[in-house]
């Protein structure tokens, strides 16, 4: 029989025995035997995940003050009625339950004569402090992230939306790690089916563990995409906009991230900021967004085609420019620009990799090789050098889109530089075509530029003022697309 | 399949109409405005018996019947094979010279063949998107035309007949429209109108600023519309040429995807598998066997027919069954 459902026998030196069977000598397992109200007891926990102090304070003293008992069973009523001890307090029977709970840093009294023990939250592990999200920068919104707490995020969430509609819902995965994952939702403005099949989704999911989103994100959304149809955000605050639209988020105990189910791609070009500037630029920075996009993604690509296959179109002066510059470089210009671009993500990824205080040095030394070491020796010309940066900066305003972008701009070079304008045209139509194709659980991720939703157009061609935009309630339930 | 708005029907028949007005062939003078309005509404009679079927909800009736599924089918195998030829020549004078024809034609049908397996949903969604392109490729062609236009070259005098005729010889997206309706929600005919009317339109439009815009350039080269957008530009020190190669390239994929996608639903009715690569390979074969004025002839032969005739047919063969029955 696996321990997972073996329950608990009445013997407290049996069940003490099976509990270091199970555990297998591990020396983070502390028993401690006590007798509590002339009954013999024993108290278990798992070293570094309570606070010794709490535990003594609300566990421990009480506990030792109970007057005598005449046997477990009139112990365990009187505990249970009489003494507050834990607000979360759980009964177990089996040494699966027991050994969850062990490890989320509750304490377990096991009584000598009863098949069933309390379990009782005093967790009190070291975790980090809320602090500022590292990936999401927001000039006017709270300088609050989500933790590795599980608990600590609801609470930051429940912190913005006091209302009983936002529910959470626990449920336990990962058939080894045990790991707390919570879905969140407004009741009232959730979809319904959404809410089924995220469910149902979840529980087909068989992982051993879940340690990041990823291990859940592939179950969440559409096989054979390129394109994301599920978020992440490490920003409680976006995460309540996104609930109050009727996504679901899921949290999970360990990571500072929240998936956010169904993702839209004009989310990727939206900032809390923009809801706290003035409309008019508002709206401006939302179409530079819009620019800096088709700029990061085919600026080189069309810089390449035209400039190999298509000089006609260029005018005189910078048809000038460019002969010269090219004139000297040994390499040609397709193959340059894809050089010059994998040497920056070599880079890139380097720093990210390195520790902080060295990655910074690697950036300063790539910026050297790239900005003059490689114009000087003659392997990348200026202008092709120039449209790179251009190309790279522009692709710093939307961070969600850098895989895709980074991926998408090579192929558009190779085609650029191989079949010219002409390629171009035939990959940006595959492209859109994998865009287009590209939905979770129903929910296109086009939307709602295509099926076009015209209201919608006012926080995504523009950026409306909330004495607007207040009424409506808006849930992503509008784009649904059944299937008929 | 999949139920699609009828701003997706609109924009899903207007594009690949487009594409066809963009390689407009030559322009025999102002009349041809005339006379492209007067195609505009014998399309719009042809369209009479299919909106009558509609009024029952029985205007895809026709497709019940396997041969007339293979005889439109067929006709949108010849109609992409006329597209691919159009490519093939049209394609030079955009400056798409640089892939080579065989690898051209091999790029695209690879192309078409991914984004026909995508789904009518996809291409509803797309066409949608494009529909936007088409939107700013215009207004750069209106804005780069409009300072040369001279409305001393509008006569109305000439070009009436050839007019209608070329225009109606544009309209291979109509027997189109007759399958995508089934797949449309209530108002699916209102959609037919819309994109009828807009590609009016737009051909109006074309014809318009290449009569009055371009000179005696346009009127005599081989696709007017093409040179005119080399002599107009709306920057002086900029052209803007690349956009419209990406909206000319991507277009043709618009229409390909359709007529491929439209062609492989009715074969599927047939018993046929593959029916997608099927179709692609068929067009290929078709262009490159084919005659080109021989296949343009004949499809533009078979517009009227399967776009009408056939409509009516069934609409008159149906009125007599309800008067024996009576």
């Amino acid at each position: 029989m696996s321990y997972e459902t073996r329950p608990l026998p009445p013997d407290l030196e049996e069940q003490l025995a099976v509990l270091r069977q199970i555990a297998d000598g591990s020396d983070d397992l502390l028993i401690d035997p006590v007798t509590v109200g002339g009954i013999r007891c024993a108290v278990v926990c798992c070293e570094g995940m309570l606070s010794t102090a709490i535990a003594t304070e609300l566990i421990i003293e009480p506990l030792t003050a109970i007057p005598a008992m005449p046997d477990s069973t009139a112990l365990l009523t009187h505990i249970q009625t009489h003494l507050l001890l834990s607000f979360d307090r759980v009964v177990v029977r089996s040494y699966g339950d027991l050994f969850r709970l062990l490890h989320s840093g509750f304490a377990i009294l096991l009584a000598q004569g009863q098949t069933m023990a309390l379990a009782f939250g005093v967790q009190g592990y070291d975790k980090r402090s809320i602090s500022e999200p590292s990936g999401e920068a927001d000039l006017f919104g709270a300088h609050e992230g989500f933790t590795e707490a599980i608990r600590t995020n609801m609470s930051q969430l429940r912190r913005r939306m006091k209302t009983p509609l936002l529910k959470f819902e626990l449920r336990v995965m990962g058939k080894l790690s045990h790991t707390d994952v919570c879905l969140c939702y407004l009741t009232d403005r959730v979809p319904p089916q959404l809410l089924r099949r995220i469910r149902h989704e979840l529980d087909a999911a068989e992982l051993d563990t879940i340690l990041s989103p990823g291990y859940l994100q592939p179950f969440l959304e559409r096989r054979g995409s390129m394109f994301d149809s599920v978020s992440t955000t490490e920003r409680p605050d976006v995460l309540v906009s996104k609930l109050l639209e009727g996504r679901v988020a899921v949290l999970i105990d360990g990571n500072p991230f929240a998936i956010v189910v169904p993702k839209l791609l004009v989310e990727s070009f939206q900032t809390l900021d923009d809801y706290n500037y003035k409309p008019y630029y508002a709206t401006f920075i939302r179409w530079v967004k819009y620019l800096a996009f088709l700029i990061t993604l085919l600026l080189p690509a069309v810089y390449t085609a035209v400039s190999v296959h298509h000089p006609e179109l260029l005018n005189r002066t910078l048809l000038m420019l460019l002969t010269r510059a090219e004139a000297e470089e040994p390499l040609s210009l397709p193959l340059e620009a894809i050089g010059a671009f994998l040497m920056f993500e070599i880079i890139r990824e380097a720093g990210l990799r390195l520790p902080k205080v060295v990655g910074g040095a690697v950036s300063i030394v790539g910026g050297i090789i790239i900005g003059d070491a490689a114009v000087a020796s003659g392997l990348v010309s200026t202008p092709m050098l120039t449209v790179v940066a251009i190309s790279v900066t522009a692709g710093f305003i939307v961070p969600d889109l850098s895989p895709v972008i980074t991926v998408l701009r090579l192929l558009f070079i190779a085609a650029g530089g191989l079949w010219g304008l002409y390629g171009i045209g035939l990959l940006g139509m595959a492209v859109t075509y994998q865009l287009c194709r590209t939905e979770d659980f129903g929910f296109p991720v086009t939307a709602p530029l295509s099926p076009l939703y015209l209201r919608s157009m006012r926080d995504v061609m523009t950026r409306v003022g909330f004495r607007r935009m207040q009424h409506g309630n808006f849930t992503v339930e509008e784009y649904h697309e059944q299937d008929q | 399949m999949n139920k699609i708005s009828n701003l997706q029907l609109f924009s899903i028949l207007l594009l690949p109409g487009a594409w066809s007005i963009l390689c407009i062939p030559a322009l025999y003078g102002g009349g041809q405005l005339l006379g492209a309005a007067a195609g505009c509404g014998i399309q719009l009679l042809l369209c009479v018996p299919v909106f009558a079927l509609a009024r029952h909800g029985r205007e895809t009736d026709f497709l019940r019947q396997k041969w007339l599924c293979c005889l439109y089918a067929l006709f949108f195998i010849l109609w992409g094979a006329r597209s691919l030829t159009l490519m093939h020549t049209a394609a030079p004078r955009q400056l798409l010279t640089s892939p080579g024809h065989v690898t051209a034609a091999v790029l695209l049908l690879l192309t078409c063949l991914y984004t026909s397996t995508a789904g009518l949903k996809a291409t509803a969604r797309c066409a949608v998107l494009m529909l936007g392109v088409l939107g700013v490729t215009l207004v750069l062609l209106v804005v780069g035309a409009w300072r040369r236009v001279e409305l001393s070259a509008l006569s109305v005098r000439g070009g009436f007949s050839q007019g209608m005729l070329t225009y109606l010889a544009l309209g291979g997206e109509l027997p189109a429209a007759w399958v995508l309706l089934q797949h449309a929600g209530t108002g699916g005919c209102r959609a037919v109108g819309a994109y009828l009317l807009a590609k009016l339109g737009l051909c109006l439009l074309v014809l318009f600023l290449c009569i009055t815009a371009g000179g005696r350039l346009t009127s005599e080269a081989a696709y007017p519309l093409f040179t005119l957008t080399v002599l107009s530009q709306p920057f002086a020190g900029q052209r803007a040429d690349a956009v419209y190669l990406l909206a000319f390239v991507m277009l043709c994929v618009m229409q390909m995807t359709l007529l491929t996608g439209v062609t492989a639903h009715l074969l599927e009715r047939t018993g046929i598998r593959h029916t997608a690569p099927l179709s692609l390979l068929l067009m290929l074969l078709l262009a490159w066997l084919l005659p080109e004025q021989g296949v343009a002839t004949l499809t533009a032969a078979l517009i009227p027919i399967l776009a009408g005739g056939v409509p009516l047919v069934i609409l008159m063969m149906q009125g007599i069954k309800r008067s024996v029955r009576a």
